[in-house]
């Protein structure tokens, strides 16, 4: 390819690599896909509400506002634009109310940063877990998926989330890492959870969601989907 | 590419310890391929030898978030433009003048932005 094509499709990647000794020109690199957007997250109606009163989100954390893929600069307008909206909605919430803490509401949530606290015996760290999450979320929920890779990714994250009280926590208060990574590897198992099984119910293949198990687009899924988690934090598919 | 092994020396404590002198620093040896940074060896220390071991880092990605701004031999840099070396051990500090939270991280809001 004659250099000038190539400056002009990639000026500031081949800058870049120039900078690392890499010329482009003569040198092969190495490229893979990353997780680059997380298209889908908390539901909320028109105003950004979630049906947890007073809870509003938007851009990233909230699902729905894109199809089956995300067009290429629209991550900054939709936090912008629904970020505004969320922001106003929640100082419409807050304006007749007075601030206020619930002990009660907030037991379970304290109590449970306590014990972490504590420390805790176990013979695996959170993030060797989180290591094998990633392996396991690129090796059966990536890019390209299958019904029986999906099925050991639903019963392995099974597994992981009923192993979260074996986990060994090195005791402290003061930015203890293990208890962040507990509580990172708890967020990271729902929401892996919520992909894996979204995209197993999905049995067709359309935009960033490619089954090859089924690799045709069928018209009847040009359609959001919706996860319900029950009280013990199990997900399920289904409602809206 | 063959894997190579760097050394890294590593300042430990929390800032709620009282401060050891001198200062205490662990040495992790780390297989690397060229390439690899020091934030890299920072994540794998944590994921295969030390999950105790606390370290800052957001983006990953090369200089967009600067979380991951440790002292490095003595000289203040971002980890996660840093590459590893082979040939000498590297010896890794919290930011110099800033107080130490635990091991490389230290409070980098200023007084009136923190809590409490």
């Amino acid at each position: 390819m004659p250099k000038g094509a190539l400056d002009a499709a990639f000026g500031p990647v081949i800058l870049r690599l120039a900078k690392n000794g890499i010329d482009l020109g003569r040198m092969p690199v190495e490229v893979a896909p990353i997780a680059h957007y997380h298209m889908g997250g908390i539901a909320v109606d028109e105003q950004m509400a979630s049906r947890v009163p007073g809870l509003y989100a938007a851009g990233e954390a909230a699902g729905g506002a894109n199809g089956a893929n995300r067009l290429s600069g629209n991550a900054i307008p939709e936090a912008l634009v629904f970020g505004e909206r969320a922001g106003r909605s929640a100082a419409a919430y807050a304006a007749n109310r007075a601030p206020s803490w619930e002990p009660r509401a907030a037991a379970t949530a304290v109590e449970r940063i306590r014990s972490l606290c504590e420390g805790r015996r176990g013979d695996i760290s959170a993030a060797t877990l989180l290591d094998e999450l990633r392996e396991l979320m690129w090796s059966e929920v990536g890019p390209f998926r299958t019904a029986a890779g999906l099925r050991r990714a639903v019963v392995r994250l099974a597994e992981m989330r009923a192993g979260l009280s074996e986990v060994a926590i090195m005791p402290g208060r003061v930015l203890n890492p293990t208890v962040a990574d507990w509580l990172e590897l708890r967020a990271s198992l729902t929401a892996a959870a919520a992909v894996a099984h979204a995209a197993l119910a999905r049995e067709e293949s359309r935009g960033a969601h490619q089954r090859e198990d089924f690799p045709e687009t069928d018209p009847a899924w040009a359609r959001s989907q919706y996860l319900r988690m029950a009280r013990d934090g199990a997900l399920a598919v289904g409602g809206a | 590419m063959t894997a190579r092994l760097a050394r890294l020396r590593i300042r430990r404590g929390a800032g709620d310890e009282p401060a050891s002198f001198p200062p205490r620093y662990e040495e992790f040896a780390v297989p690397f391929e060229d390439g690899a940074t020091v934030l890299d060896a920072l994540i794998w220390i944590r994921s295969r030898r030390d999950p105790s071991l606390a370290i800052r880092y957001s983006c990953i990605n090369g200089n967009v978030c600067k979380e991951c701004t440790i002292a490095i031999d003595g000289v203040v840099d971002y980890a996660c433009t840093t590459r590893l070396r082979a040939d000498a051990a590297m010896t890794l500090d919290p930011l110099p003048g800033k107080p130490v939270l635990r091991d490389l991280v230290s409070e980098m809001r200023p007084p009136r932005e923190r809590l409490r």
